[in-house]
């Protein structure tokens, strides 16, 4: 039987509607306060989703050395290069003394949405002039008015392939879709690859917009969207009795994993270990309404058992907590199931009413915030919680952060469609300790 | 420090299903491919009368009514899926009430569906911009609410078709969805074989389906000038290696295939086409819209494969090459051939199953890993066909229009997506 290799968090690259890298998000964190405003680049946005979380003075120029691949880049793939970049320079990685064929990436998208006046300009030249569209119009004349690259720029796949590039990184490259639970597949397939040695370091985690036009339609069709029912302000309370859907965010989070022995011999600065992951697939009904948490569950219970550790041990989970009640519902249900009688060292938090819901990304930016946790003893509060919906009572942390010293963490990442997945990130205190 | 759970477990293919445009099922599909059948046509999805490229390889006959009631919302790449994993689960003869749901996992490529192009278009055309705006947004948000379909946009998200599927066979076990684009589904069966290998379920569904035949899928491939244009003679079209391809020919379906951990398999007398001994992936990280010229990441994910494999190059007697039938591909993948395996390259037989099934884009790995396996299991190898002109720049044996009667005990298997990802898959006959 040969030794399972260690995997470490030794970088941290976060994108979000707090700011640039991962302060001004812990920051936001820890005080709580809100990011969300008032779409600023979207006339209408406001029409559904009342708020929405941005990233402020974003400018890819600073990230992006050739100005000519910024032509094919949607604002996934900057905020994804940006993001990458952030974590690099966080990992103090000397990435020209590495074997990159030893390095890879692991990315967490999905369908990425259209410009609507670049692919606009190409669909209306296939109507006449009293509203009839004629296909055979569009592939005369509407093709040859799209942009000729048009079509990169939302290939899910081109977001880890421009990182890549941007990096050089030739090792393992894989992209994952799993709906909001996305970053945190990407997460742990990368830790798979780093502990079967098929790589020692591996760039990880997620990239997303949805306020953009399609994006916000989507969610407005998908009728996910938090209505108005209290102050403007606390419309996104995950959890509480008010929960009525989410508020969109955008950006993205990578992390560095790193195989344990690799950082210690560079001398990397190690925010916290990689001990589990788990995952699962339900799907109850077209509804979103997974009422069973059977799913959950099962990804949690794999998440446990692959960290080798028992509920009692688990200090904090941080919730998926998207808000969608039906979602809030199972995933407190889940989490009293597996942790019933273990209840007296748990606590339990969110984060999304701060940044919004960055789905693909969220996990990205969140593992970040759970590896600061673990380093810091420090657990950020769930914002905007004042009473838990019927079902949801479990031992939030409210109002202030509580300061603690923690060992092992759970991050929840659960999917709209039913797709979870589970990591268990501990405390790092030396190779000896683990 | 803590040990690896299960130790050197092994992983074989117990079952395998496909709908493609050269049939409905796996043993269909194999027929007309030794028959060296194209199921390459003039696109019947859509008016594509104005469009470049105006052929494309559909699947024909299949019945949606069948699964219409079961899934009202499904894309086409879905009913495919279920079709070809009810086929695989069959064919591997599990018991579903004998098998833990938890040990049971489900890991499937995947890759952007399109939107429902209709009402799309529609939405655009009620809400004219103003200025530099071409499509106002408000009227857009207003419109496209009224048009479209909240539970068809679910639908079209890549992860709901393995949704469904672990819902289908009742998999609580590891689930996913990767989008690699050409290479998916053959990194989705590398991936997943390591699931297994690692000790974290006993049995994944696992392959790939997709559709690109779409008017928004014709265009981009069409613009990026990466689709033959050869509408005159759709058979004749897919020419890997060939001196005159022009580009590849953009096809649809569903490949999936059981994979289980050996003891398992072998406790409940599976029978077994083959073993997973091996999965290499890398990235060019060379240029976005070109690959590396040199073939140097495509060779190092064959090498990369056959070390895991513990496999020497020598034992290697057959390649499916990704073949596309693009100028730059083929020449490239005949390069990366030469770099591994050296002047024994030229005693290797490729094949390019393209040639005759188009390009299933995120199921085409997993169909070609099909083809080795049945290749391994019947010995003969399924020829490249349309190969008329050669190449001097693709100098290999790739089978040329004919089917090759010979033994086949280990084979590689190449899949190249844009953007410069290599994955390569190495498979063995099963031995003891």
């Amino acid at each position: 039987m040969s030794m399972r290799r260690r995997v470490v968090i030794s970088g941290l690259g976060v994108l979000s509607p707090c700011g640039k890298g991962w302060q001004p998000y812990w920051d936001a964190l820890l005080r709580p306060i809100s990011c969300l405003r008032k779409i600023s680049n979207l006339p209408g946005g406001g029409l559904f989703g009342a708020l929405a979380g941005e990233v402020p003075d974003f400018d890819p120029l600073e990230f992006v050395s050739n100005r000519k691949s910024l032509k094919l880049m949607s604002r996934e793939i900057q905020l994804g290069v940006a993001a990458s970049a952030l974590a690099h320079r966080d990992s103090g990685l000397s990435l020209e003394q590495e074997d990159r064929d030893r390095i890879g990436i692991s990315l967490g998208t999905g369908i990425i949405n259209n410009d609507l006046d670049e692919v606009g300009a190409g669909i209306l030249k296939g109507f006449d002039d009293q509203g009839n569209f004629h296909m055979e119009k569009f592939g005369e004349a509407g093709i040859r008015a799209l942009f000729p690259l048009w079509f990169l720029k939302y290939l899910p796949n081109m977001p880890a392939c421009h990182i890549s590039i941007a990096l050089g990184l030739r090792g393992p490259s894989n992209t994952l879709t799993a709906s909001a639970a996305a970053a945190a597949h990407a997460v742990g397939e990368a830790f798979r690859i780093i502990e079967r040695g098929d790589a020692d370091c591996m760039f990880a985690g997620g990239t997303d917009s949805k306020i953009n036009a399609m994006g916000i339609s989507r969610f407005h069709l998908l009728k996910l969207l938090a209505e108005r029912k209290n102050d403007l302000e606390r419309i996104y309370c995950p959890f509480d009795q008010d929960h009525s859907g989410l508020l969109l965010g955008e950006g993205a989070g990578l992390v560095v994993l790193e195989e344990l022995d690799h950082a210690l011999k560079r001398g990397a600065t190690v925010y916290a270990e990689v001990f589990g992951y788990g995952t699962s697939a339900e799907c109850e009904t077209y509804t979103f309404e997974t009422r069973a948490a059977e799913g959950k569950l099962a990804a949690m219970g794999a998440a446990l058992q692959d960290a080798r550790i028992k509920p009692r041990d688990v200090d904090f989970i941080l919730a998926n907590g998207s808000g969608i009640p039906s979602e809030d519902e199972s995933e407190a249900e889940a989490i009293r199931t597996l942790f019933e009688g273990h209840f007296g060292n748990l606590r339990v938090t969110g984060l999304k009413p701060v940044t919004g819901h960055l789905v693909y990304a969220s996990a990205g930016i969140e593992i970040a915030a759970a590896a600061l946790a673990l380093k810091h003893g420090c657990l950020p509060p769930l914002l905007h919680l004042r009473k838990p919906a019927k079902g949801c009572g479990l031992p939030f942390v409210t109002g202030t952060p509580e300061k603690r010293s923690m060992r092992y963490g759970f991050l929840n990442a659960f999917g709209f469609g039913g797709q979870n997945a589970v990591l268990v990130l501990g405390r790092f205190d030396g190779k000896e300790t683990g | 420090m803590r040990e690896v759970q299960g130790g050197q477990r092994r992983v074989v293919v117990t079952g395998l299903g496909a709908v493609t445009p050269l049939g409905l099922t796996v043993p269909e599909t194999w027929k007309s491919m030794l028959a060296g059948c194209s199921g390459v046509r003039t696109i019947s999805l859509f008016d594509a009368r104005g469009f470049p490229t105006r052929i494309a390889g559909e699947v024909r006959g299949f019945d949606f009514s069948a699964y219409e009631r079961e899934y009202p919302h499904a894309i086409r790449s879905t009913f495919f899926a279920v079709q070809a994993a009810d086929e695989a689960f069959r064919d591997a003869g599990i018991d579903p009430d004998r098998i833990d749901p938890r040990r049971f996992g489900i890991y499937l490529g995947a890759g952007d569906s399109g939107i429902d192009f209709e009402p799309l278009a529609r939405s655009l055309w009620e809400s004219p911009g103003s200025g530099g705006e071409v499509v106002d947004k408000t009227k857009y948000l207003q419109a496209s609410s009224e048009k479209m379909n909240g539970f068809r946009e679910l639908e079209s998200q890549p992860f709901m078709t393995a949704t469904h599927l672990a819902r289908r066979f009742r998999i609580l076990g590891p689930a996913t969805t990767c989008l690699t684009a050409c290479a998916a589904s053959s990194q989705a069966i590398g991936e997943a074989s390591e699931w297994i290998r690692r000790g974290d379920a006993d049995i994944v569904m696992s392959g790939g389906s997709h559709s690109m035949i779409y008017p928004l899928g014709i265009a981009g491939f069409s613009l990026l000038t990466a689709l033959s244009a050869r509408n005159d003679a759709p058979e004749k079209a897919s020419r890997p290696f060939d001196k005159r391809r022009d580009g590849f020919v953009l096809s649809e379906g569903a490949g999936i295939v059981i994979l289980e951990d050996l003891l398992h398999a072998v406790n409940r007398r599976a029978r077994i086409y083959g073993e997973i001994a091996g999965f290499g992936s890398t990235a060019d990280a060379y240029r976005l819209t070109d690959m590396d010229a040199g073939g140097a990441g495509a060779g190092r994910a064959i090498e990369m494969a056959l070390r895991k494999a513990s496999l020497p190059l020598e034992c290697v007697d057959h390649i499916n090459a990704h073949g596309t039938s693009t100028r730059v591909n083929d020449s490239i993948e005949t390069l990366a051939i030469k770099r591994v395996f050296k002047d024994k390259a030229f005693k290797i037989p490729v094949t390019a199953n393209k040639s005759m099934l188009g390009h299933m884009i995120a199921a085409a790995g997993a169909v070609e890993l099909m083809s080795c396996l049945m290749s391994i299991r019947d010995s003969v190898i399924p020829p490249t066909v349309n190969y008329e002109e050669p190449d001097p720049e693709c100098d290999l044996d790739y089978v040329p229009n004919r089917v090759r009667e010979v033994r086949v005990k280990t084979a590689v298997s190449n899949s190249f997506g844009f953007g410069g990802q290599n994955i390569c898959l190495a498979v063995r006959a099963y031995e003891k």
